[in-house]
């Protein structure tokens, strides 16, 4: 009887340790939903082909556009448009 | 690059983020996160002294007053980002926008710069005028994208600051002055509610 018993309690507990793991493996797995589905819908990164820009000098000051869009972003190479030999030189760059 | 003297293209370049296939609204909107570098050494902002002997001739005549210089340098200039709806490029259509100055670091190193939706100014814009709104108003309506432009500190230029007749007679002649800001920015995120 006491080994009946015995066989009895230890499948009880077997049986409960798996219901247990179940349960916890299956809000572990919710959990990891919910945190994919919050950074999916709280985070918009920006690509590289969603970035652009334009020029104007082109029309303005009658120069070509210079235009380079590279694989990492967006990038202006332009010539310097003032007239430094109006300025005093060599002047103070911004700050 | 930004132009001093004229308002016409008075932001002769600047950067555009388009955000049309993110389906975004104003109302979803909660911040803006990137990082920015200035090249400094590329950068060109003068000072009111080197304004208004670049514009010598012109104050002589009295089309430029060195009172105008003051008010426009007196500050460094700024960054502006700049939320817009759908034909912001029609300014006879009314269009939701926000927008936000940030100042320039006064370092060389990145910055990450994180500029939350409350710190963003919304309003409507039609013929250059403005109606400013909550962001609850616009909150139906989508974000198409981003500008990114150099701005002096009052947002004017030279012209702004003309009477009504000196504005429509706007000499060509007068010769422009550009600001010019070197900037990378690097990693933009924008966070939704």
């Amino acid at each position: 009887m006491n080994h009946t018993n015995h066989r009895l309690a230890l499948g009880t507990l077997f049986t409960l340790l798996i219901v247990y793991c179940l349960i916890n493996s299956q809000k572990l797995h919710a959990t990891s939903v919910i945190k994919n589905k919050v950074i999916d819908r709280s985070l918009f990164s920006i690509q590289a082909s969603e970035v652009s820009g334009w020029n104007h000098l082109d029309v303005d000051l009658n120069r070509p556009k210079s235009i380079n869009r590279s694989r990492t972003g967006y990038q202006l190479f332009l010539p310097q448009v003032n007239d430094k030999k109006s300025l005093h030189c060599p002047y103070p760059r911004y700050l | 690059m930004r132009k001093l003297a004229n308002w016409h293209q008075q932001h002769s370049t600047g950067i555009k983020i388009n955000l049309t296939e993110k389906e975004l609204s104003f109302g979803q909107f909660k911040s803006l996160n990137f990082a920015i570098t200035i090249d400094h050494l590329s950068s060109f902002q003068p000072t009111i002294e080197q304004a208004q002997a670049y514009y010598f001739e012109a104050i002589k005549k009295g089309n430029i007053k060195l009172s105008w210089l003051q008010q426009l340098l007196r500050e460094p200039a700024k960054i502006t980002l700049t939320l817009f709806g759908r034909q912001h490029d029609d300014q006879k259509v009314s269009t939701p926008m926000a927008t936000f100055n940030q100042q320039i670091a006064r370092t060389s190193d990145k910055n990450r710069v994180n500029v939350s939706s409350d710190r963003f100014s919304f309003y409507w814009q039609q013929n250059y005028q403005e109606k400013a709104v909550n962001q609850e108003e616009l909150a139906n309506y989508k974000v198409s994208g981003i500008l990114i432009t150099l701005d002096t500190h009052t947002n004017q230029t030279l012209r702004s600051l003309m009477d009504d007749e000196q504005q429509d007679n706007f000499p060509e002649t007068i010769k422009e002055l550009y600001l010019k800001l070197a900037l990378t920015i690097a990693n933009p995120i924008i966070e939704v509610l």
